[in-house]
């Protein structure tokens, strides 16, 4: 079956999970417009990795909606649009890079594997680590595999959870100067607000599983007084609420 | 200081539910041991020797060790004294790999009752032989950790040539002999245990460094094939053997080890062969309990093995996500279900090829090589994933504390070994049919199980959803 090219939204609608006694998300709602960027933040332990789950369909929801386009996120429809890449993610350790590559490109379907895996080795400079087992990797090549297997499928809905962990400065650029060239809807979950800024322009604050404020980062900045970091704007939010 | 940190690492490895399973099981096989009455049975002259490999040859070839990432990133580099260290590494190893010894012998002290105290000093030898194994080659390259295995295997079986300087001679009648060896073993290999974990944080970084230098040889490409294909090219024609690799099957360090399914095959042709022609020439009942015992004991054990990785070497946010999960799990199982029948169909076939001319019995076991063994798979896969799913992130460490729930995740295999009880009690009584009878009754059973497992969808949708709350990236 053929897939959308169009960037689609991405919908939470009165969200609730919880993890036996824990509630991780009450009533969470928000929409990301297609091609939208947005910043999904929050404190530790605020939802933002449950929140991810359940948009990819990872996780079910107790209550409420989650909606890739018009689609659930567990249609088949909806997982050929998504581009993963978790929080400390780790591909098969077994495989080399490569083959980690393939193998993923061969479930999703991505015609002329070997040529596009031949393309992102380049651009994520993964070249010279092409034969190299997993297990060899360092912590920044990794995250670079990582974030390949993520988008070698050319994802229009995109969710990454800290993107730019463990990269060096050159790496990073390169990640953002990728990340913004794909036609797509993303949400990235961060701590780091340089992160946010540099990937998006919109931001989803939300603190102990509910939404506390939602805008644009220029709205965000209009909150502090002249010459106030926007990390301590962000800080004195989530500080209020929780 | 040493009491202090002996409870600290006990505890941080072994949950106290566990830890008084444990006492259970030991006061129990130890009256086992001393309040059974004497038994002339020969199964014990085959039993102990072919146990004792397994004992010997696991820790070796796992190069297990109880360590934990967190001890590397803080135990390791505290200044605490390196023997107090070493000691209490030494009573963890202890408590994963010596005291199941006593449970897996306490049986066979029926037949060792008339030389009792040569009994007693044998095993203790072997307990802490075994338990100083894991620490001994836990730095080795992959090579002479096989080799080292071997050797051990060899001498261990050597017994039923009537070498009378091996640990397991005491089975055929050197009991002197036998507790000599092993004392005189652990005397030489406990103190280079004790060297090894007091410095076991510089033999890890070597280990690592070996390990995560590897390149892989021969690139293997997916490129052309379809989702189903590709999962097929992934875990069909390649064996994974993991796990946490000790008696306890979990609780020491992990390691993973892959080769090409028609290498395997080779082998169990090669075995398969040379089984047909053994039994082709002398069938008696003594040798088809030396046969059942083999296959029950080697091929439980490669089920564990193979179990292990199945879940915690998978990545969520991967091959889960490249399609529907459901049907990813799916195709996954069946893969690595039809890739163990392949591996065993040639010793399969051969013992049908048995049962054709004339040896009955050899067709339960081929039942199990095929049916009951590849469903016990399946089985103890979902097992694992519903009591104790557990993500593999880093090799060479111990992934978790071990729990009691590990133990639970083995209970699919309480059937097999109450049939192959059966099946063994019926060859002695010659109740050929019945244990036909049974066994094939308990193909059907676990057969529909395991099909059942990995075709419904809903108990798939419950394995996935414990994986993500269990932390599965």
């Amino acid at each position: 079956m053929e897939r959308s090219l169009v960037p689609p939204s991405i919908e939470l609608k009165n969200v609730s999970k919880s993890y036996g006694p824990i509630q991780a998300l009450k009533e969470l709602s928000f929409r990301l417009e297609p091609g939208e960027r947005c910043a999904l933040l929050g404190p530790n332990g605020a939802g933002k990795t449950t929140t991810l789950k359940i948009l990819v369909g990872l996780l079910r929801p107790d209550k409420g909606e989650a909606r890739i386009g018009d689609l659930e996120p567990t249609s088949e429809e909806a997982r050929r649009m998504l581009g993963y890449l978790p929080d400390d993610a780790s591909p098969y350790r077994t495989l080399s890079v490569r083959e980690n590559m393939e193998y993923i490109g061969a479930l999703r379907g991505v015609p002329d594997v070997s040529d596009k895996v031949d393309k992102l080795l380049d651009s994520l400079m993964l070249r010279e680590y092409e034969k190299a087992k997993v297990g060899r990797l360092s912590r920044g090549n990794l995250q670079k595999l990582s974030l390949a297997l993520s988008i070698i499928h050319d994802p229009t809905a995109i969710l990454l959870d800290e993107p730019l962990n463990y990269l060096d400065i050159p790496t990073q650029e390169i990640v953002i100067e990728q990340l913004k060239k794909l036609d797509s809807t993303q949400l990235v979950s961060t701590h780091i607000m340089e992160v946010a800024t540099r990937l998006t322009n919109k931001v989803i604050m939300i603190s102990r599983g509910s939404v506390i404020w939602i805008g644009s980062l220029a709205d965000l900045k209009k909150m502090g007084s002249e010459g106030e970091p926007i990390e301590s704007v962000v800080s004195r939010m989530l500080t209020d609420v929780v | 200081m040493l009491y202090r940190l002996l409870k600290f690492v006990i505890i941080s490895r072994f949950s106290k539910q566990l830890l008084i399973v444990f006492g259970v099981l030991l006061v129990y096989a130890l009256f086992l041991s001393s309040a059974s009455s004497s038994s002339s049975s020969t199964v014990y002259h085959y039993y102990g020797p072919v146990l004792l490999t397994v004992f010997f040859v696991l820790p070796i070839a796992s190069g297990g060790i109880a360590v934990l990432k967190s001890d590397r990133d803080f135990l390791f580099t505290l200044p605490l004294k390196r023997s107090d260290l070493a000691f209490s590494l030494f009573v963890v190893q202890f408590l994963s790999f010596g005291l199941f010894i006593i449970y897996g012998f306490a049986y066979s002290f029926s037949y060792l009752k008339p030389v009792f105290p040569f009994a007693v000093i044998d095993f203790i030898g072997i307990m802490l032989t075994v338990t100083a194994l894991g620490p001994l080659t836990y730095s080795l390259k992959s090579s002479w950790r096989t080799l080292l295995a071997l050797v051990f295997a060899i001498w261990s079986l050597s017994a039923f040539l009537k070498f009378p300087f091996s640990p397991s001679s005491i089975y055929v009648g050197y009991p002197l002999y036998a507790a000599t060896t092993s004392i005189v073993l652990a005397v030489i290999t406990v103190p280079l245990a004790f060297r090894s974990l007091s410095r076991v944080d510089l033999d890890m970084m070597k280990a690592f460094t070996r390990y995560s230098s590897r390149e892989v040889k021969r690139v293997r490409r997916f490129s052309g094939m379809t989702p189903l294909m590709a999962i097929f090219a992934e875990n069909f024609f390649v064996v994974e053997v993991s796990g946490r690799m000790n008696a306890m099957g979990a609780g020491g360090s992990y390691r993973s080890g892959r080769f090409r399914l028609s290498r395997g095959i080779l082998v169990t042709a090669v075995l398969a062969v040379a089984y047909y022609f053994i039994f082709t020439i002398k069938v008696t009942p003594k040798s088809a309990e030396v046969a059942l015992l083999v296959i029950s004991i080697y091929s439980l054990i490669f089920v564990m093995f193979l179990s292990m990785g199945v879940l915690g070497n998978e990545r969520l946010w991967l091959g889960f996500m490249s399609r529907s999960p459901t049907d990813y799990l799916r195709d996954l199982m069946l893969a690595k279900s039809l890739s163990f029948v392949a591996l065993f169909l040639p010793l399969a076939l051969s013992n049908f090829l048995l049962a054709l001319k004339g040896d009955e019995m050899a067709f339960t076991f081929g039942l199990t090589l095929l049916v009951i063994m590849p469903s016990l798979l399946v089985m103890v896969v979902y097992a694992s994933a519903f009591l104790n799913p557990l993500q593999i992130k880093e090799e060479l460490l111990m992934p978790g504390q071990f729990n009691l729930r590990q133990l639970a995740t083995m209970i699919p295999i309480l059937p097999v070994l109450f049939i192959l009880a059966l099946v063994f009690g019926a060859i002695e009584s010659n109740l050929v049919t019945d244990a036909i009878i049974i066994s094939v009754l308990t193909a059907v059973i676990m057969a529909g199980t395991a099909f059942w497992l990995i075709t419904s969808r809903r108990v798939g949708e419950k394995v996935i959803e414990k994986l993500v709350a269990a932390g599965f990236i």
